[in-house]
C-alpha cells in the first residue's frame, strides 16, 4: 500500500469552509463519554494506575506472608483478614496471588501502556487528528471499566475472591475446585477485558494503516508506534483464543458442560489440559503484547537522550516482527511437564530458543544507540536504560526455561516468578514510568520534578533487581511457587532468611512508589508549565502545544524525515539545534 | 453517533484529490472490519480447535460411555438454509447500498428480509436445543453434548448481535451510511460462514 | 554483581540423589555461566557508554547504524548467542533427555513400579505386592510415603482424583503433572539411600503448600523387610466392599 495514496486525503490543509471542530460542550461528552483519544488515553491511564496500586498492595501482603508466615499483618491485618485474626490464611493467600497476577497483567499493564499511552500517543505520533473509530475507542474504555467493576465485585462474594491463580487452570477453576460465584465473575471480567483489548486493536491497527500523515512511511514511524502496532496485531489475533478458553470455562461452570472436567468411570468427560493449550496459545503472545510497547518506547527514548539516531532502525523493526511471528509458535514451553511427547517438546524448545536471536539484535540496537552519544541522564532516559538492563537480565533467564531439561526442574519454581517479574517489571515498572515521565508534559502541560524522579528511579531499579533477582536464586534452590508457607518443606527452611530479604527489598520498592505519587500529583497542579518541546526532539507530538489542542494539528503535517534525526552535523549547521523536526524539510 | 462524524470529517478534509471523504472513509472501515472479523474468526477457530482436539483424543465419537446425539436433520438443515438465505438477502442489501445513493428502496427491504431470516434462524436454534433437552441430552450429558450446546449457543449469540445490528441500521436515519452497511453485511457473512463450518464439522462429520 | 549471583547459585541446588541428575546440573551450570557472561558484557558496554559518552558538551556521533560493520555486529552477537548458548544447551539437553527423562524403563524387568494417585492434599502410593499386578487384594497402599530401592529404576504412573497436581522431587531434579482423567509417567533412579522430600508443584488449592510426602530409598534388604510388614498390613486392611479404595489401574503399556 503506497503511503502517498493512502494519505492523500490528508494532503490538503483544513478547508476554511470546514474549520476544525470545537470540542463538545456537555460534561458527559467532554469528560465521561469523550471520543477524543487524548481524554480516553488519560482515562485508561488513571484506571491503570489505580489498579497498579491495588495489585502492588496485594504484592506487599504476599511478601509479608512469605517473610513472616503466620504472623498477623501489621496495621491493616485486622481490617483485611478479620476471620483469621489479621493473619493471611491459606485461602486468603491463594486469592492474593491470583488477584495480584490478574490485576497486574490485565488491569494495570494493559490499560497503562496500551490503553493509556497507545491512545494518547498514537494519533499524535503519526500526525492524525484522532483514531480511526473514535466511538469504538470510547466503548473500549467503558468495556474495560465494566470488566474492572465485575472483577472488583468478585472480591466480595460469599465464598471469597477468585483463587485459582491468574492462569485459572481447570479443574481447580471449575466447579470441582472453585465453587462459588467469584471464579465465574473472574471469567466474565477477563472476557470483557479481552473484548476491550480487541476493540482497541482494531482501532490502532486501522489508524496506523490509514491515518499516517503524508510522508510518514512505515519506516519513518517512531519505534513507539511500531511497538504499539505490532502489539495490537498480536492482541487482535490471540486475545480471541483466550476468549474461547474463557467461554468454555464459563460453560463448564454455569451450564455443566464437560470440556475441562476430567472423565471418570461413571461419567465420561473432557481434558483439563485442553484449557492449557488454549490459554497458552494466547498466553505466550500476551507477554510480547505487554513488552512490545515498552521496547518501542525504549528505542525512541534511548535515541532522543543520546542525541543520535536509533542504531539499526530497520533491523530493529525486523527483529520486532520476527519476535511477533515466533511468539505464536512457542507456547508449548509452558506445558513441558504435562506429559508432552518428546517430539513436541524438542520442537517447542528449539523454536523458543530461536527468539533469543532477534532479542539479542534488539539489545545490539540499544547499545549501539547509546554508544558514542551525547547522553543526557534525564529521568525518562534513566528509566529507559533501566528497562533495557532489567529486560536483559530477565530475557537471559528465559533461556533456562526454554530448555526442556532445565525447565523440568525449574517449572513452577520461583525461578519462573523471577524471570517473568524481571521482564514484566521492565515493561511496567520501568517502561511505563519512562513513558509517564516523558509524556507527562505533553499530556498535562506541566513538567515533573527531575530530582524526585531520579530518586524514584534509583530506588525502583535497585529494588527491582534485588527482589526479582533473588527470586531467581530461590527458584534455583528448588522453591516452588504459590506456597502459603514454604517452611512446610524441610528443604526450603534454610531459604526463609532469603525470603525475608526479598520481602524487605519489595517493601522498599513499594514505599519508593510514594515518591512517584507525590511527584505526579504535585506536578499536575504546581509543576512548571511545559513548553511545546521540552525534550528538544523531532517527533510530531512535540510540534504542537503542551497539552495539544482538541484537534491535535491545525494543519495535517507533511513528514520529511524519520523520527530520530538527531546529531546530524548538517542539521546543526543549518538550524542551530541538533535535531530535525519530522514536519520540516531537512537542509539540503 | 457521538462525535465520530465530525472527527472523521476533520481527519479527511473535503475536496481532496482522491475523490472525496466517502471513498476514504469506506476504505478505513474496510480495514477495520477486516481486523475485527479476523479477531472474531479466531475465537471460533479456537473453539473449533478445541473440538478437534477432544474429538481426535477420544477413541470413538461420541466418546465411550456417551449416548449418541439425535441428529435433528430437519432443524439443522432448516437453520443452514435460513443462514444462507440471510446472507443472500444481505448481499442484495450491500449491492443496493454500494450503487451510490442508498436511498433506493431495495436496501431497507433486503435488510428487513435478512433480519427476519435471522430471527427465524435463532428460533430454529432454540428449538433444536430444546429438542435435545427433550431427548434427554443436556450440556452435562457428555463431551459431544457439550460441544453441540456450547457451539450452538455461542454462535447463536453472534447471530443475535448480527440481527440487532441490522435492526439498528434499519431504524437509524436513512439512508444507511455505506461503510456501516458493508460492515454489518461482512459480519453477517462471517456468522453464516461459521455456521456452515460448524454444521460440517460438528453435525455432518 | 552478576558473577556473585552466578557463584551463589551453584551451592543453592538441593543435594542430587539421582543417577541422571548430573546431566541436568551440568546444563544448568552451563546456562548460568554463559548467560552471566553475556549479560555482564552487555552491562559493561552500557556502563562504559554512560561513563564515557555522557554530557551536553559531547558531540554525538551521527550514524544510523547501517554500515557493514554495524550489520556485522548484530550478526556476530546473534550468532554467538545462537551457537554458543542456544545450540550447545539444546544439544546437551536433548541428549540427556533422550537417555534420561524420556527413556522410560518399559522393557526393564528390574524397574520398580508404583502407581501414584494425587489428591487434595496428599499423595497416595500403590505398590503391586507379591503378585506384581495392580488393583489386586495384595496391593500395598501408603499415604505420603514412597519407599523405593536405591540403585534401580523407579517407574511411576500418576493420576489425580480431583485437580491438577505436580509430583516434584527436588533431589532428583524432576517433576511431572498428575492430571485427573489421564495417566502420566515419570521415572528416576536413586543413587544412594536416604529420605528425600516429595513436593507438589502445581497450585491445587489452599493447602497446596502442605502437600508434602517423603521418598525413602532403601537397600534391597531393607526394602524386602518393609514389603513383608506392609503386605501383612495390607492383607488385614483389605476390604472387598470398599470400591473407592480400589482406584488402581492396570499398568499402562508404553504408548
Amino acid at each position: 500500500m503506497d503511503a502517498c495514496t493512502v494519505s492523500e486525503e490528508h494532503q490538503r490543509p483544513t478547508d476554511p469552509a470546514h474549520p476544525a471542530p470545537e470540542p463538545p460542550a456537555s460534561f458527559w461528552r467532554q469528560v465521561v463519554f469523550s471520543t477524543d483519544h487524548k481524554v480516553i488515553g488519560r482515562q485508561f491511564l488513571w484506571l491503570g494506575l489505580v489498579f497498579l496500586a491495588v495489585a502492588g498492595t496485594l504484592a506487599m501482603l504476599i511478601r509479608w506472608q512469605l517473610a513472616h508466615p503466620g504472623a498477623p499483618v501489621p496495621l491493616v491485618g485486622g481490617l483485611l483478614f478479620p476471620a483469621s485474626g489479621g493473619v493471611v490464611s491459606p485461602a486468603a493467600y491463594t486469592a492474593l496471588f491470583t488477584m495480584h497476577g490478574t490485576i497486574m497483567i490485565f488491569f494495570a499493564l494493559t490499560p497503562i501502556l496500551i490503553g493509556g499511552f497507545g491512545n494518547f500517543c498514537l494519533p499524535l505520533l503519526i500526525g492524525a487528528r484522532d483514531m480511526a473509530f473514535p466511538v469504538l475507542n470510547m466503548l473500549s474504555f467503558w468495556t474495560m471499566f465494566a470488566a474492572t467493576a465485575i472483577l472488583t465485585a468478585s472480591f466480595f462474594t460469599p465464598l471469597g475472591p477468585p483463587a485459582a491463580g491468574w492462569t485459572s487452570y481447570p479443574t481447580l477453576s471449575t466447579a470441582v475446585g472453585a465453587p462459588g460465584v467469584a471464579q465465574t465473575l473472574w471469567v466474565l471480567a477477563i472476557y470483557l477485558n479481552g473484548a476491550s483489548s480487541v476493540m482497541g486493536a482494531v482501532n490502532y491497527i486501522t489508524t496506523v494503516i490509514r491515518f499516517r500523515a503524508p510522508g510518514m512511511t512505515f519506516f519513518r514511524m517512531p519505534l513507539t508506534v511500531w511497538g504499539l502496532w505490532l502489539a495490537s496485531i498480536l492482541n487482535a489475533l490471540f486475545v480471541p483464543v483466550l476468549a474461547a478458553g474463557a467461554v468454555l470455562l464459563f460453560f463448564d461452570r454455569v451450564f455443566g458442560t464437560r470440556f475441562f472436567i476430567a472423565g471418570s468411570a461413571i461419567k465420561p468427560g473432557g481434558d483439563p489440559v485442553l484449557y492449557q493449550h488454549l490459554f497458552w496459545i494466547f498466553g505466550h503472545p500476551e507477554v510480547y503484547i505487554l513488552i512490545l510497547p515498552a521496547w518501542g518506547i525504549a528505542g525512541d527514548l534511548l535515541s532522543f537522550f543520546s542525541r543520535k539516531p536509533a542504531y539499526g532502525y530497520k533491523v530493529t523493526v525486523g527483529a520486532l516482527i520476527a519476535i511477533v511471528v515466533l511468539s505464536g509458535v512457542v507456547y508449548g514451553h509452558h506445558m513441558f511437564v504435562t506429559g508432552m511427547s518428546p517430539l513436541l517438546g524438542e520442537g517447542f524448545m528449539v523454536l523458543t530458543m530461536l527468539i533469543s536471536v532477534p532479542s539479542v539484535i534488539l539489545g545490539v540496537g540499544w547499545l549501539g544507540t547509546v554508544w558514542r552519544g551525547s547522553i543526557r541522564l534525564t529521568t525518562p532516559m534513566l528509566f529507559a536504560l533501566g528497562l533495557v538492563t532489567v529486560f536483559g537480565l530477565g530475557g537471559f533467564t528465559g533461556l533456562f526455561l526454554a530448555d526442556v531439561l532445565a525447565d523440568v526442574y525449574l517449572h513452577d519454581t520461583f525461578f519462573v516468578v523471577g524471570h517473568f517479574h524481571l521482564t514484566m517489571s521492565a515493561a511496567v515498572l520501568l517502561g511505563a514510568f519512562a513513558a509517564i515521565y516523558f509524556w507527562f508534559p505533553k499530556m498535562f502541560g506541566r513538567m515533573m520534578n527531575e530530582p524526585l524522579g531520579k530518586l524514584h528511579f534509583a530506588l525502583t531499579l535497585v529494588t527491582v533487581i534485588v527482589t526479582f533477582g533473588l527470586q531467581l536464586v530461590l527458584g534455583y534452590a528448588g522453591m516452588q511457587r504459590r506456597l502459603v508457607d514454604p517452611s512446610a518443606y524441610a528443604f526450603l527452611r534454610p531459604l526463609m532468611p532469603l525470603n525475608r530479604v526479598v520481602s524487605q527489598a519489595a517493601f522498599v520498592m513499594g514505599a519508593a512508589q510514594v515518591l512517584f505519587v507525590v511527584n505526579f500529583f504535585y506536578s499536575l497542579r504546581w509543576g512548571p508549565r511545559a513548553p511545546a518541546n521540552p525534550w528538544q526532539v523531532g517527533t510530531l507530538e512535540w510540534t504542537v502545544s503542551s497539552p495539544p489542542p482538541h484537534h491535535n494539528f491545525a494543519e495535517i503535517p507533511r513528514v520529511f524525515v524519520g523520527p530520530h534525526e538527531l546529531g546530524n552535523p548538517a542539521v546543526k549547521a543549518a538550524r542551530g539545534v541538533d535535531f530535525q523536526p519530522q514536519d520540516q524539510e531537512p537542509p539540503a | 453517533m457521538i462525535g465520530s462524524d465530525t472527527i472523521r470529517r476533520a481527519a479527511i478534509p473535503p475536496g481532496s484529490p482522491s475523490g472525496g471523504g466517502e471513498a476514504a472513509a469506506r476504505a478505513t472501515v474496510t480495514v477495520g472490519m477486516t481486523v475485527a472479523l479476523a479477531a472474531i474468526a479466531m475465537t471460533f477457530a479456537a473453539l473449533l480447535l478445541a473440538y478437534g482436539i477432544v474429538r481426535v483424543q477420544a477413541p470413538t465419537w461420541p466418546p465411550p460411555g456417551e449416548l449418541p446425539l439425535p441428529p435433528l436433520w430437519t432443524l439443522r438443515l432448516l437453520a443452514t438454509v435460513l443462514a444462507v438465505a440471510g446472507s443472500a438477502a444481505m448481499h442484495v442489501a450491500a449491492r443496493a447500498g454500494r450503487t451510490g445513493t442508498a436511498a433506493t428502496a431495495s436496501a431497507p427491504l433486503a435488510l428487513g428480509a435478512a433480519m427476519l431470516t435471522g430471527v427465524a434462524f435463532l428460533a430454529v436454534q432454540v428449538a433444536s436445543l430444546r429438542a435435545l433437552g427433550a431427548a434427554g441430552v443436556h450440556p452435562d450429558s457428555g463431551l459431544a453434548a457439550s460441544v453441540v450446546y456450547a457451539l450452538t449457543a455461542f454462535h447463536g449469540l453472534h447471530a443475535l448481535v448480527a440481527v440487532m445490528l441490522s435492526l439498528a441500521l434499519l431504524m437509524a436515519r436513512r439512508p444507511a451510511r455505506p461503510g456501516r452497511l458493508l460492515a454489518v453485511v461482512a459480519f453477517w457473512h462471517l456468522v453464516t460462514a461459521v455456521w456452515l463450518i460448524v454444521f460440517g464439522a460438528v453435525f455432518v462429520a | 554483581m552478576t558473577f556473585a549471583v552466578a557463584l551463589a547459585l551453584f551451592p543453592a541446588l538441593p543435594r542430587d540423589a539421582s543417577a541422571q541428575g548430573h546431566g541436568i546440573d551440568a546444563v544448568l551450570g552451563y546456562l548460568t555461566i554463559t548467560t552471566a557472561v553475556a549479560f555482564s558484557l552487555m552491562l559493561l558496554i552500557l556502563l562504559a557508554a554512560l561513563v564515557l559518552h555522557r554530557g551536553r558538551d559531547r558531540v554525538a556521533h551521527y550514524t544510523h547504524g547501517v554500515r557493514p560493520r554495524d550489520r556485522a555486529a548484530a550478526i556476530v552477537a546473534g550468532a554467538v548467542v545462537l551457537f554458543g548458548i542456544d545450540a550447545v544447551a539444546v544439544v546437551r539437553s536433548a541428549s540427556a533427555l533422550r537417555s534420561g527423562f524420556w527413556r522410560y524403563p518399559d522393557g526393564d524387568p528390574a524397574a520398580y513400579r508404583v502407581e501414584v494417585t494425587a489428591q487434595q492434599w496428599a499423595w497416595n502410593f500403590r505398590y503391586p505386592g507379591a503378585d506384581g499386578v495392580f488393583n489386586t487384594p495384595d496391593d500395598i497402599i501408603t499415604l505420603n510415603e514412597l519407599r523405593v530401592p536405591a540403585g534401580r529404576p523407579v517407574y511411576l504412573q500418576l493420576t489425580s482424583k480431583d485437580v491438577v497436581h505436580s509430583f516434584y522431587l527436588p533431589n532428583f531434579r524432576t517433576k511431572i503433572d498428575a492430571i485427573p482423567g489421564t495417566v502420566t509417567r515419570l521415572w528416576f533412579q536413586p543413587k544412594e539411600t536416604g529420605t528425600f522430600e516429595i513436593a507438589c508443584a502445581q497450585h491445587c488449592g489452599a493447602w497446596h503448600y502442605k502437600m508434602r510426602g517423603e521418598l525413602t530409598a532403601l537397600t534391597e534388604q531393607e526394602l524386602v523387610r518393609w514389603q513383608g510388614r506392609a503386605a501383612a498390613d495390607a492383607a488385614l486392611r483389605y476390604d472387598a466392599a470398599d470400591r473407592e479404595a480400589h482406584d488402581g489401574w492396570p499398568w499402562m503399556p508404553a504408548p
